[in-house]
């Protein structure tokens, strides 16, 4: 194993622990939900795991900041960069841990859901909203890792939140002027679904994987790029 | 010999640890549904079996490494993905081949009054394209029941079973090893159902000769990429995206009715020449890899 990353897993040591209490209580909090209301109300089941999906997948995020955070220091950096492939190796490293992060929250999801349909039947699946998030913070955890190199974690968060900004003031914007018929008059829940199965929505699903994908390599390669030339620009 | 020994010990404990538990699972839901398993209509205990018992290959895996204080060398789980990038487009582009291959069979069996172009129907805005393309996605991510398999079979039963017979037999040996690990499902209507001529042995045999080849083509991407993944996305594509999966994402409604009323066994029947060739066409490449390569073989 490359030794960068081997440094990356046992700084993040932690933080995997962390995970995994996290969605243990997430997955005993799910089954309890899913035990009690799951056959009466699926919708809602699929409410709760998506929350709860939602809510790993944004501490999660957290913890990768956190861990390009510990490395911006120019003694590492200049070590990092005075290696053989040193700058290759260091972003790949963050590349696969982000990757491996998000990766473990979507397995965890998996199980859960596999074990809440087994509950409350297949109506309580929340695996495409898990694997859409998936897709969704693969790529805007990549698109802010550039920014992270070259300018820092804490000018590369901004852009990220710039980024979360436009989409769910885009939105926001739709809700307040757009046509929302469709969620009037009939079970909004059921009108959602219909929604995501037809028309524009059901080739953005489709297609973000992909794109995600290929955001996320298009993301590294500009990051192998700029790594250095963010070197001489962290203050410390 | 004494290596030969100690990969025969470790082999019989994997192949314990891998086949019991499934058999005891399935024992026990037949029991509690009275009934074949998968001739009832409990989609979703049929669903969490299916899940859960593909992981216990790979957790056979990991006991029996750990039981055997084998340590953890060779264990095909560094991703390569750079270099063995190839690989994985071409572990997809493989199995989709080959489902298209299934398609046309099926709709050469069983379809005939259809023209190829009937088969299909797009929706108006190509929905059942975006549908399949979600689909393959699905399945190259998620495919950790996959993994389970194949981490246990192509990560440590055919290392184990090459160096003991060869690989041409160890890929036919494999093959029947996990055909019949199959068994306890096959029994309980899984593929087949229960109302065939020969139910269950003509199922298990056609499962162990489908394994087969699966076994040639799998065994042969692992050892091409020097990764797990590539076979494990090949085996959920297999799994998730199957000539059936594809009709009714994409097909017009008389051919998923056609699709549904085919027999199951029959098509398999069908199937099974294909089967064959790619055995015979992926343990070739597999010795081919091996005289070009002598030194690089265990």
């Amino acid at each position: 194993m490359d030794g960068f990353l081997y440094k990356d897993l046992r700084q993040a040591k932690i933080y995997f622990l962390v995970l995994l209490i996290c969605q243990a209580i997430v997955a005993v909090l799910q089954f309890f939900f899913a035990a009690i209301m799951g056959a009466s109300d699926p919708a809602l089941t699929v409410m709760i795991g998506s929350m709860f999906c939602l809510l790993m997948f944004m501490i999660v995020n957290m913890f990768n900041k956190t861990l390009c955070a510990t490395d911006e220091r120019r003694g590492w950096l200049y070590f990092a960069v005075s290696t053989p492939d040193g700058a290759k190796r260091q972003v790949k490293s963050k590349f696969t841990i982000h990757f491996l992060m998000d990766l473990m929250v979507l397995i965890f999801n998996f199980f859960i859901d596999t074990i809440c349909v087994g509950i409350c039947g297949q109506e309580s699946s929340y695996i495409v909203v898990a694997f859409t998030l998936f897709c969704f913070y693969l790529m805007i955890g990549a698109i802010e890792l550039p920014f992270a190199f070259r300018y820092g974690t804490e000018k590369g968060g901004k852009v990220k939140v710039i980024a979360l900004i436009v989409i769910l003031g885009s939105i926001l914007l739709y809700g307040l002027f757009g046509d929302i018929s469709f969620l009037l008059g009939e079970n909004p829940w059921e009108a959602l679904k219909r929604l995501f199965k037809t028309g524009v929505m059901i080739w953005v699903l489709a297609l973000l994987p992909y794109v995600s994908c290929m955001v996320f390599y298009f993301c590294y390669r500009i990051s192998l790029k700029v790594y250095t030339k963010g070197v001489d620009s962290y203050e410390k | 010999m004494k290596n030969n020994k100690m990969n025969v010990y470790r082999l019989l404990i994997f192949l314990i640890l891998a086949f019991a538990p499934l058999w005891i699972l399935a024992l026990c839901t037949n029991s509690a549904l009275g009934m074949p398993l998968y001739e009832s209509t409990n989609a979703e205990i049929i669903y969490m079996v299916g899940v859960f018992g593909m992981m216990f290959p790979a957790i056979a895996h990991l006991l029996t490494r750990l039981f055997t204080k084998e340590g953890f060398d060779n264990t095909y789980l560094m991703p390569n993905a750079e270099k063995g990038f190839r690989y994985y487009a071409a572990a997809v582009l493989t199995k989709l081949i080959l489902v298209f291959i299934e398609l046309i069979l099926l709709w050469l069996v069983f379809m005939r009054e259809l023209s190829f172009d009937e088969l299909w129907n797009f929706g108006k805005d190509g929905e059942a394209v975006a549908a399949l393309l979600l689909q393959l996605a699905f399945c190259i991510i998620i495919c950790f029941p996959a993994f389970g398999e194949e981490w246990g079979w192509r990560g440590y039963m055919m290392p184990k079973l090459i160096p003991l017979l060869g690989k041409p037999f160890a890929v036919i040996a494999g093959g029947i090893l996990w055909g019949l690990w199959h068994a306890p499902l096959t029994i309980s209507g899984h593929n087949f159902g229960v109302d065939y001529p020969g139910f269950p042995y003509l199922g298990i045999l056609f499962m162990c000769i489908f394994c087969v080849g699966e076994n040639a083509l799998l065994t042969y991407i692992t050892e091409k990429s020097g990764t797990i993944y590539p076979a494990a996305i090949c085996h959920s594509i297999n799994n998730g995206l199957g000539a059936l999966v594809v009709l009714k994402l994409c097909g017009s409604s008389r051919a998923v009715e056609l699709a549904e009323q085919a027999s199951p066994i029959e098509s398999m029947r069908y199937y099974l020449p294909v089967s064959v060739v790619i055995t015979v066409v992926f343990t070739w490449l597999l010795i081919r890899k091996e005289k070009r390569n002598p030194e690089k073989v265990d």
